[in-house]
């Protein structure tokens, strides 16, 4: 049985940053990886455009794309990421998807745009924009769509 | 010592060489210097050359940045670069690699173009950020 929750807006407490099993991440990784077909500096704009098959690899995340940019702040600091083009997240044993995502560094916010949707398991929510932030227990989803499998390890979205 | 600047070193190092009008082997050039006269950026190419269109073209390519103590803590390599001093263009279709502090950028073939301020590796990007995570820090890149 599955349950269905279609809401304006839906607030969902999940264990993002829990201690689930690494499965999509090699914990052994010390390192970040990025690649990409090409990459364009572009000091005016004080951003760095990574283009074609973008790759990201981290200790705490994986990352596809088709197009990366990052935005400095004027003391060099990232200020932002965003990735477009059918991106697709993976951490810890969830997968998201969407068609741009953006990361605020400031805030440690993530946001996913465009057909987002976040799967655990078997269990999946999806909407136009889903956020989290990467230092909270917290999901907001808008609008929210929240499917759980009956036999589900409950609650893996709580 | 960033990889724009990294590039401005080498565009300054071929009108060098353009300048006198010559081919010249092992090509060193000192392009900074400490208060003190220590070695801050020094340009080394096997083979620095004026083509017969112009364009200079420097070969076996490496930039070296120093610390005060005259240790390197940046390195910019590339197998052939060819400037366009009309247009203030540097261009390369061979491997460029780039390495600081546990940051490593290789790459194959780039333009940089002075008017836009711009750097562009063309293919096979690849940015090592050792024990770093999302927390990105690009500063080298700038």
């Amino acid at each position: 049985m599955r349950h269905f929750l279609t809401i304006g807006c839906l607030v969902l407490t999940v264990g993002v940053c829990g201690a689930a099993p690494e499965k999509a991440q090699d914990v052994t990784l010390k390192k970040t990886i990025i690649k990409s077909n090409e990459l364009t500096f572009d000091y005016k704009k004080s951003t760095a455009i990574f283009v074609g098959d973008v790759f990201v690899q981290d200790p705490g995340i994986k990352m596809t794309s088709d197009k990366m940019n990052v935005l400095f702040d004027s003391t060099n600091e990232v200020k932002s990421v965003t990735a477009s083009g059918n991106v697709r997240l993976w951490h810890d044993d969830i997968t998201a998807t969407c068609k741009r995502a953006i990361y605020q560094a400031q805030k440690g916010e993530v946001i996913l745009l465009g057909n987002a949707r976040l799967k655990r398991g078997d269990d999946l929510l999806k909407g136009d924009e889903i956020t989290f932030w990467l230092d909270k227990e917290i999901i907001k989803c808008k609008p929210g769509y929240l499917e759980i499998m009956s036999n589900s390890e409950a609650p893996k979205l709580r | 010592m960033t990889l724009y600047r990294s590039l401005l070193a080498l565009v300054m190092c071929c009108a060098i060489a353009g300048a006198q009008d010559f081919e010249v082997e092992d090509l060193r050039v000192p392009l900074e210097h400490f208060p003190d006269g220590t070695v801050k950026t020094e340009v080394t190419a096997k083979r620095a050359k004026v083509s017969d269109t112009g364009a200079l073209i420097a070969s076996g390519l490496k930039v070296e940045f120093r610390n005060p103590d005259g240790s390197v803590h940046t390195t910019l390599k590339s197998k052939v670069c060819v400037f366009d001093r009309v247009n203030k263009r540097a261009d390369s279709d061979d491997d460029v690699e780039l390495i600081k502090d546990g940051i490593k950028i290789t790459g194959t073939g780039f333009v940089w173009t002075s008017d836009d301020e711009r750097i562009k590796i063309k293919n096979n990007v690849e940015v090592t950020l050792e024990k770093k995570n999302l927390g990105f820090d690009f500063s080298i890149l700038r």
